[in-house]
């Protein structure tokens, strides 16, 4: 396809009759005998120009690369979704920058006409040239387009099939001309220096995007008044195009289109530069102050809507799924939340470490602070507390035993020696049952110095204090026998704990010395080694 | 300072008001011109009674000349309030002269809106014997597949329907409290929101499995509400009992909101997105405002602010906003339906 060639010949055409744009409408390839976007060359304003590099370029050069632009523009948009990362270069132009004309040529380029539909149809249908004059203010069954037209505020446009170039060799896509039979359609919009300005609230229940409240009025670009002069007007019926569908066209178009883009062109709109809309704008701090509900309940209505209504409905009487048969017929699909799993085990698990919190904070005296590891430290020191003050309540608690008990023993082996024969029994049932604190006796009384012990036999001595323990065989009256071998020594025996198990008498003596005068311990051992038949075990 | 959005409701330039002889609930916006007038609107307004007796009304709303007209025989009776009303989304226009009406209550029942008369057209019960049913809270229709309608019940169940033929496609027990209310996202993906707190999504190719998206915060609060965007299938917005937050999801990330819009002082009773723009999402509640948000790409340290707000006389409790109208916002409260501008 001469791309190339064929636009620069509408440039050409196009910027000698000073027209905005031309459009070339081709035989589609693809749809049979309808018409589709060919090729065009944009002349209209320009917004924003964007170029790579900053050179100067000729008038016509720029023309022709806008229109590139323009071109590429509209491919990228109607790809965007299927690729929304593509990145635009940065060259590229986006859609706010362009002009409300040079979006209607955008637009222009997602028509498609029918044989005998729209001007380019009917056009082609009839192989006459078409004049239309002051389009915009045409119904939409001659021109279909007036609604885009209109709603982005083109005025007074001129349209006319008209020859280019006579002699172009037909091609098979498009045709050209009246001499061929073909057609080719130049449009044109005209400013006129009168501007109309247009409602833009007409067709806004219709249309998508306000995109200009600011009517244009760049109306010095060289227009030519001059071709107002009127053509033919061929208001051909051809097939009434439903107005209804011609408007869907271009919301449906403008709507990929501007789906696909980031900025939101519709913004403006929202912005409540409209003055006719209901809503306010917000403004921080700026809001009313909130109306107590007349009725505490919040969501009322909602949540007896909800809540209510269904069980108005048989007072009640509905049935559960398994009562339905709908077990076996409904499906119930297993919630898969495999994405969020894990944070539902992780949730559980915090709540259940929080509910022990809560159990400890009952149960330890803490302070008032809140936060866990306060709470961690109180527990750890009212522990520690406790187990001292366990320890000093058993260690006072065995003293207890141990005073209780030396008293008893005291008072058993007085009635021992007394009454030897009989209390033995006795006495030895109840002595039996110290053996098990023998051990801690021996502990309490322990003083340390002046020891001197053998195995079975121990004598220590602390200033005037003597502790002998001694293990020996029992046989009757050794008890006598061992007192009275001591009470030679001159001690006075104030505390003394005999135990006999199994013939092994146990003894544990505690003496202080009467007069001045201190035996050594060898002295008490060889008095009681003297003592006839001791033998220690 | 008295703010002029206190009372911006008396500005009725622009506004439409419609005040009904009950309390509105349900409400419901046609796709398709009215079938008297092509210019005018219809509008489905379903009372609230507390009562066997209720009634939906339908009123046509011109927006040329901003005014509402009701017909007395476009009304029917519904026994106890409808729990939601919906018209048959993009009917074609030049299928018929009439248009379908949808309707939940203790069933789905199906109306057909002609110009000067409301047909029953059929009742859809799906439970073996007479005497029980399953109540149900709402339902919505399937914009891509229109002979599709799923069903949200108190049994813990989601029904869809094939109204063509009046069968059951399908019924799913969904979740393990009642469901509240559900929503379509393509033609076989639908969402709903239940009493156990959970959106989950369901997918009919894979009845076996359904995801959860989003669980509320504290477990076993109820999500009452649920709207899908259908301009962009990732987001969907739901509104928890007595919170006054509306959470936005975005199903690519599940139980992580993208975002929560808390600038409402009372619970919020109904959203809507736009059904023009992929970022833009109505919101109304229990303190009388109904807000229009407009969600960034990337939030401020403070949250996100409403683009806009109106103020009404009462408790906003319903809220509809149509693509057949998109710059108007329907809302109902106390006993009031209201068009507004945006």
């Amino acid at each position: 396809m001469a791309t190339g060639f064929l636009r620069k010949q509408l440039a050409l055409a196009v910027r000698n009759i000073q027209w905005s744009y031309g459009i070339f409408w081709f035989i589609s390839a693809s749809q049979p005998w309808a018409l589709e976007w060919g090729d065009g060359y944009y002349n209209g304003d320009i917004r924003t120009r964007k170029t790579v590099q900053p050179l100067e370029l000729k008038a016509d050069q720029l023309g022709l690369q806008r229109s590139e632009q323009l071109r590429e523009l509209y491919e990228s948009l109607s790809a965007g979704e299927s690729s929304p990362q593509a990145r635009r270069p940065s060259a590229a132009l986006s859609p706010e920058d362009l002009t409300d004309t040079e979006w209607y040529y955008l637009v222009c380029m997602s028509f498609v006409f029918d044989i005998g539909q729209g001007l380019p149809g009917r056009t082609l249908s009839s192989g006459q040239p078409i004049w239309l004059c002051n389009a915009q203010y045409a119904e939409s069954k001659v021109f279909s387009r007036s609604l885009v037209a209109k709603q982005l505020e083109m005025v007074s446009p001129f349209n006319s099939s008209d020859e280019i170039e006579p002699n172009q060799p037909a091609e098979d896509p498009f045709m050209i001309d009246g001499i061929n039979g073909g057609t080719s359609q130049l449009q044109s919009w005209q400013f006129m220096d009168d501007l109309h300005s247009l409602n833009s609230s007409d067709c806004i229940s219709q249309t998508l995007a306000d995109l200009g409240d600011v009517p244009l009025c760049q109306g010095e670009n060289g227009n030519n008044n001059g071709l107002q002069e009127v053509g033919e007007c061929n208001q051909t019926k051809q097939t009434i195009l439903d107005p209804v569908n011609g408007d869907l066209h271009y919301r449906v178009i403008l709507s990929a289109l501007l789906k696909s883009s980031h900025q939101l062109i519709l913004g403006p709109h929202f912005r409540n530069s409209n003055k006719e809309s209901n809503f306010v704008s917000w403004k921080t701090n700026g809001l009313v102050k909130s109306q107590k509900l007349k009725d505490g309940t919040p969501q009322k209505l909602l949540k007896k809507i909800l809540f209510e209504v269904p069980r108005m409905h048989d007072k009640g009487l509905f049935q559960s799924p398994q009562d339905n048969d709908v077990g076996d017929a409904a499906w119930r699909p297993k919630a898969d939340d495999t994405c969020g799993n894990h944070v539902l085990l992780e949730r559980r698990r915090r709540e259940k470490i929080n509910e022990r919190f809560t159990t400890l904070k009952s149960l330890v005296p803490s302070n008032s602070k809140a936060d866990q590891v306060s709470l961690l430290d109180d527990t750890i020191e009212y522990l520690r507390d406790l187990l001292r003050r366990i320890g000093e309540l058993e260690s006072c608690r065995e003293l207890t035993e141990l005073e209780t008990r030396t008293k008893r023993t005291i008072r058993d082996h007085v009635e021992q020696t007394s009454d030897n024969h009989c209390n033995n029994k006795v006495t030895n049932g109840k002595k039996s049952s110290y053996l098990n604190k023998r051990k801690a006796c021996e502990d309490i009384n322990c003083v340390a110095s002046n020891d001197s012990s053998t195995d079975n036999l121990t004598v220590r001595m602390n200033n005037k204090d003597l502790t002998i323990v001694f293990r020996c065989r029992w046989r009757d009256g050794i008890l006598f026998e061992i007192m009275n071998a001591l009470s030679i020594l001159d001690l006075d025996c104030h505390s003394v704990q005999s135990s006999t198990i199994d013939g092994i008498l146990s003894m544990t003596i505690n003496s202080k010395y009467k007069g001045s005068s201190v035996a050594k311990p060898r002295t008490v051992k060889q008095a009681l080694q003297r003592v006839q038949s001791l033998t220690f075990v | 300072m008295e703010n002029s959005t206190q009372e911006s409701h008396l500005r009725s330039d622009n506004s439409v008001t419609y005040e009904s002889p009950y309390t509105v609930y349900a409400m419901a916006v046609s796709s398709t011109p009215s079938p008297t007038n092509l210019n005018h609107q219809s509008i489905a307004l379903g009372s609230f009674l507390e009562d066997y007796n209720n009634r939906v009304d339908i009123i046509a709303f011109d927006p040329d000349t901003l005014s509402v007209k009701t017909h007395p025989t476009l009304s029917f009776y519904h026994p106890y309030p409808p729990t939601k009303l919906m018209f048959q989304p993009n009917r074609k226009s030049s299928s018929s002269s009439s248009d379908l009406l949808a309707s939940s209550g203790e069933y789905l029942r199906l109306w057909e809106v002609r110009e000067s008369s409301i047909e029953p057209l059929s009742v859809l019960n799906n439970s073996k014997t007479s005497e029980f049913c399953a109540p149900l809270t709402s339902f919505d229709w399937n914009d891509v597949e229109p002979k599709r309608i799923g069903t949200s019940s108190i049994d813990t169940t989601c029904t869809i329907w094939d109204i063509e033929k009046g069968v059951v496609e399908t019924q799913l027990i969904a979740h393990d409290k009642e469901v509240y209310d559900i929503a379509w996202g393509e033609a076989r993906v639908f969402a709903s929101v239940s009493a156990d707190g959970s959106v989950r999504i369901f997918d009919l190719r894979d009845k076996e499995h359904s995801t959860i998206i989003y669980e509320s915060p504290q477990p076993d609060t109820p999500l009452l509400r649920l709207a899908w965007n259908k301009q962009d299938l990732k987001y969907m917005a739901t509104i928890q009992m007595d919170s006054n937050k509306v959470v936005i999801l975005d199903i690519r990330s599940p139980t992580m909101p993208v975002a929560e819009l808390e600038r409402h002082q009372a619970s919020v009773n109904a959203i809507t997105w736009a059904p023009q723009s992929s970022k833009h999402i109505c919101s109304a509640g229990d303190d009388t405002q109904a807000f229009i948000w407009e969600l960034p790409t990337v939030a401020g340290p403070n949250g996100i602010d409403p683009l806009c707000v109106y103020s009404a006389g009462s408790e906003i409790n319903q809220l509809q906003w149509s693509a057949a109208q998109p710059d108007w916002i329907a809302i109902a409260f106390s006993n009031k339906m209201q068009l507004l501008k945006v």
